[in-house]
């Protein structure tokens, strides 16, 4: 199954865990806040990205389905 | 006892982190600070650039947590009686507050230099002063001169510079001067490629007012005229006399501050003995985030000992540094790849640096760990 990463910007504070654990998926943008690079990666690898957060900033949606 | 009422000062990173562990185990907690508890307010890059706070909790959520806010500063600390002096944000005599238990977690506070008129000057290092900075930025196109080329105002000097035209002086020939050469050297060739106009080695003399924004006047490069002035210079000591009056308070492993029964601290004020660096203090976010929950787990009876590795990180524009370990612990310097990698004298990694190199870091904490 292939979901898709919502990083809300509010709450990521640039840690960069998630970057460290995939950085095929996420990347750091300019104001050093995540974002996804695939619009839908394999579930058990976005549980994983979303399991470094320390700030629980990512969460996923089934890919193609608006986030709530 | 278990249940006991716990008072946690500071609604930063640090003290909003034990408060809500400790409502969640079901302790009464009062939280005293100026404010909603706000996120790492001194490095608040995307307050500026969007112009909004990063606040951690509003007034409803810390009413369902369980968290009593109190809106106010600690004036005075009185261990023998377990009170506290607390003043409040809206005006009011100072009044007596007893307490319990007392967590401590102040945080450090960015100093101005001591020169005349630098009260005329504003700060983003809380949450009251970047809110009253903002609508003095809300026009693009101002000049702005940033005093102190520390992390904070490198990271100030670059996110200003995307709608602002900025100087950023510095006493100290280059910017970062406590950190590693080539980090200085990485930061100048950014804040320059931002169009920020340097000068090290710059003597400020003074600030006024004059009709239009303010004029910088300096011993080493005349003066300068601008309609927003931010001073951050250096750290100031924020302990009340009962815990030292300095910047940061011994505690055990526990986080338990010596010598004073049931106080913790924690946060940037909080120098616990590391098992491999020896007693440290770490005024970055994660230690503060890491070392609130942990105060809390030793608040509620939990015996491990805090022996997190130091970490951080900054972007400053375009350029992102991390640093896993402790610099000072390090006597040589190798580059490993884009890594610069501190040695302690046993040869032993004491620290990595990673310049642009985010997706490397578990490699520098494996290194570190080795």
């Amino acid at each position: 199954m292939n979901v898709e990463l919502i990083i809300d910007p509010d709450t990521c504070v640039g840690y960069g865990e998630c970057v460290a654990e995939d950085a095929e998926a996420v990347e750091l943008d300019g104001d050093g806040c995540a974002r996804a690079r695939q619009a839908a990666i394999d579930l058990a690898r976005a549980e994983r990205i979303c399991a470094a957060c320390p700030v629980g900033a990512i969460s996923l949606v089934a890919a193609g389905r608006p986030a709530a | 006892m278990p249940n006991d009422p716990v008072t946690v000062v500071g609604n930063g990173v640090a003290g909003y982190a034990c408060a809500a562990r400790l409502a969640s185990a079901g302790v009464p907690v009062e939280l005293i600070g100026p404010g909603l508890p706000c996120d790492r307010p001194p490095l608040s890059k995307r307050a500026l650039a969007r112009g909004r706070l990063p606040y951690l909790a509003d007034a409803l959520a810390l009413e369902a947590a369980g968290i009593v806010h109190v809106d106010g500063w600690v004036d005075g600390l009185d261990l023998h009686r377990r009170a506290l002096t607390v003043r409040g944000r809206n005006g009011g005599p100072a009044g007596g507050r007893p307490f319990a238990r007392l967590v401590w977690a102040t945080g450090v506070a960015i100093a101005r230099p001591p020169v005349p008129g630098i009260e005329a000057t504003d700060q983003n290092v809380d949450a009251a002063s970047t809110e009253a900075l903002l609508p003095r930025l809300a026009q693009p196109g101002r000049r702005v001169v940033v005093i102190g080329a520390g992390l904070i105002g490198c990271e100030t000097a670059a996110t200003l510079a995307r709608s602002h035209r900025v100087t950023l002086l510095e006493r100290a020939d280059g910017p970062l001067g406590r950190q590693h050469p080539d980090v200085i050297d990485a930061a100048g060739r950014v804040l320059a490629g931002l169009g920020i106009t340097f000068r090290g080695g710059c003597a400020v003399t003074g600030i006024e007012r004059a009709r239009a924004g303010r004029i910088v006047r300096t011993a080493t490069h005349g003066d300068i005229t601008a309609d927003v002035v931010i001073a951050v210079a250096g750290v100031r000591a924020t302990l009340p006399p009962a815990l030292g009056g300095g910047r940061d308070v011994e505690t055990d492993e526990r986080l338990r501050v010596l010598g004073a029964d049931g106080v913790w601290a924690c946060g940037d004020v909080a120098a616990f003995p590391h098992p491999r660096f020896g007693r440290i203090a770490v005024p970055h976010w994660d230690n503060a985030r890491a070392s609130g929950v942990h105060a809390a787990e030793s608040v509620l009876g939990a015996d491990a000992a805090y022996d997190r590795d130091p970490y951080w990180f900054s972007d400053i524009g375009p350029l992102r540094i991390q640093q896993v370990g402790f610099a000072p612990a390090a006597c040589e310097w190798v580059r490993r790849d884009d890594l610069h990698v501190g040695h302690d004298d046993r040869g032993r990694p004491a620290c990595v640096i990673l310049l642009g190199a985010p997706t490397r870091l578990n490699d520098a904490r494996r290194m570190l760990a080795a």
